[in-house]
């Protein structure tokens, strides 16, 4: 009898480890088998033009980044045809001496822009036929940055394309 | 046999015998007695960081080819959506354009100088494209009337290189809004990786 329960006691104390390391190790060499890549992806929100856009009143505020081959060209408008502001960024060179669009004075006249003027978050973004998807998210990045007493800059942009430039 | 030997040889003889005797008993004490905890550890461990970045790179990228996506500050969680991938135009071999899982148009030279000239011309649209983004409407349609967790709200996520031209960007948009996806979500990968 005593016998008996001490070897139910010895039975107690020994743990067995051995399924669940089983289990353990089957499901790390799943896992990296099927991780592909530890990058972790994030989004950018936009819309194109929908037809019949651009009806705004004569008083509307309108932001707008013109995307060349050589630079920015940031523009706010009142109403149709009343400019409020117009700068043209060139591009800067880097420290591989490439040309790089200057996304720094981009998101600089976008904060001032939009502590002068009472503006929405919509911007259009009017892309050259042949600059690089790279660039586009670049200068999607550049003005939808959170700025402090000014919260998103311009979050809701709308692409377009520039033809001829 | 012990009468023949002195106390003392007996007793080494029992000795000798005994560890004999023992050495297997010995050899598996020793086998029991191998400290598994530090292995369990490292396995938690392992297994927690491993969940953790397959709940952050949940989002695979479904066809094969050159591709390399550009970087991004954003800090938006993808959502699930239909994929539309445009592989490498650069590559060795021609990109391709894939709704989900399948390839729908490879992008040679010419189709690529032939749609840029459509759109010059405020044609938009994708022929093949728009067959495969209705095709697949039709299929999330036909499962939001069985599943009820399943429904169409036209969000697609474009997964693009990094080098793509904005108008074929362009032209693969407008061609989803034909299509009726008229939410876009731009991948890219987290800048502060």
């Amino acid at each position: 009898m005593s016998r008996k329960r001490r070897h139910s006691e010895e039975m107690g104390e020994e743990l067995n480890l051995v399924p669940y390391m089983d289990i353990m190790v089957n499901l790390v060499l799943f896992m990296l088998v099927n991780i592909t890549s530890f990058l972790s992806f994030t989004i950018l929100n936009t819309s194109i033009p929908a037809i019949g856009d651009g009806g705004g009143d004569d008083k509307s505020l309108s932001a707008r980044v013109d995307v060349e081959s050589g630079s920015y060209k940031f523009v706010v408008t009142q109403g149709a045809d009343k400019v409020l502001v117009s700068s043209v960024i060139p591009k800067i060179n880097n420290e591989d001496g490439e040309k790089v669009y200057d996304t720094q004075s981009l998101l600089q006249a976008a904060t001032s822009a939009k502590q002068k003027y009472s503006m929405g978050e919509q911007i259009l973004l009017n892309m050259s036929a042949k600059v690089k998807y790279e660039d586009l998210v670049a200068t999607m990045d550049a003005v939808a940055e959170t700025k402090p007493g000014l919260g998103d800059l311009f979050i809701e942009p709308t692409l377009n394309i520039l033809w001829g430039s | 046999m012990s009468q023949n030997l002195s106390d003392q040889e007996y007793y080494l003889l029992r000795k000798k015998k005994r560890g004999r005797h023992n050495r297997k008993p010995m050899g598996n004490e020793a086998a029991k007695e191998i400290n598994l905890v530090a292995m369990m550890d490292v396995l938690t461990i392992l297994l927690i960081f491993l969940l953790k970045s397959y709940s952050v790179s949940a989002m695979s990228i479904p066809v094969g080819g050159a591709i390399s996506i550009p970087l991004s500050k954003q800090l938006l969680n993808p959502k699930e959506a239909v994929k539309l991938t445009i592989t490498s135009v650069n590559g060795e071999e021609p990109g391709v354009i894939a709704v989900d899982e399948d390839a729908v148009i490879e992008l040679s030279p010419e189709f690529l100088a032939r749609y840029q000239k459509r759109l010059q011309n405020g044609d938009y649209s994708i022929k093949e494209l728009k067959e495969a983004l209705d095709k697949k409407k039709r299929l999330i349609q036909a499962m939001a009337k069985v599943v009820d967790d399943v429904v169409f709200d036209g969000k697609i996520m474009v997964i693009a290189d990094k080098n793509t031209p904005s108008w074929l960007i362009l032209s693969v948009l407008g061609t989803s809004a034909e299509a009726e996806f008229t939410q876009y979500q731009l991948v890219a990968v987290r800048e502060s990786q």
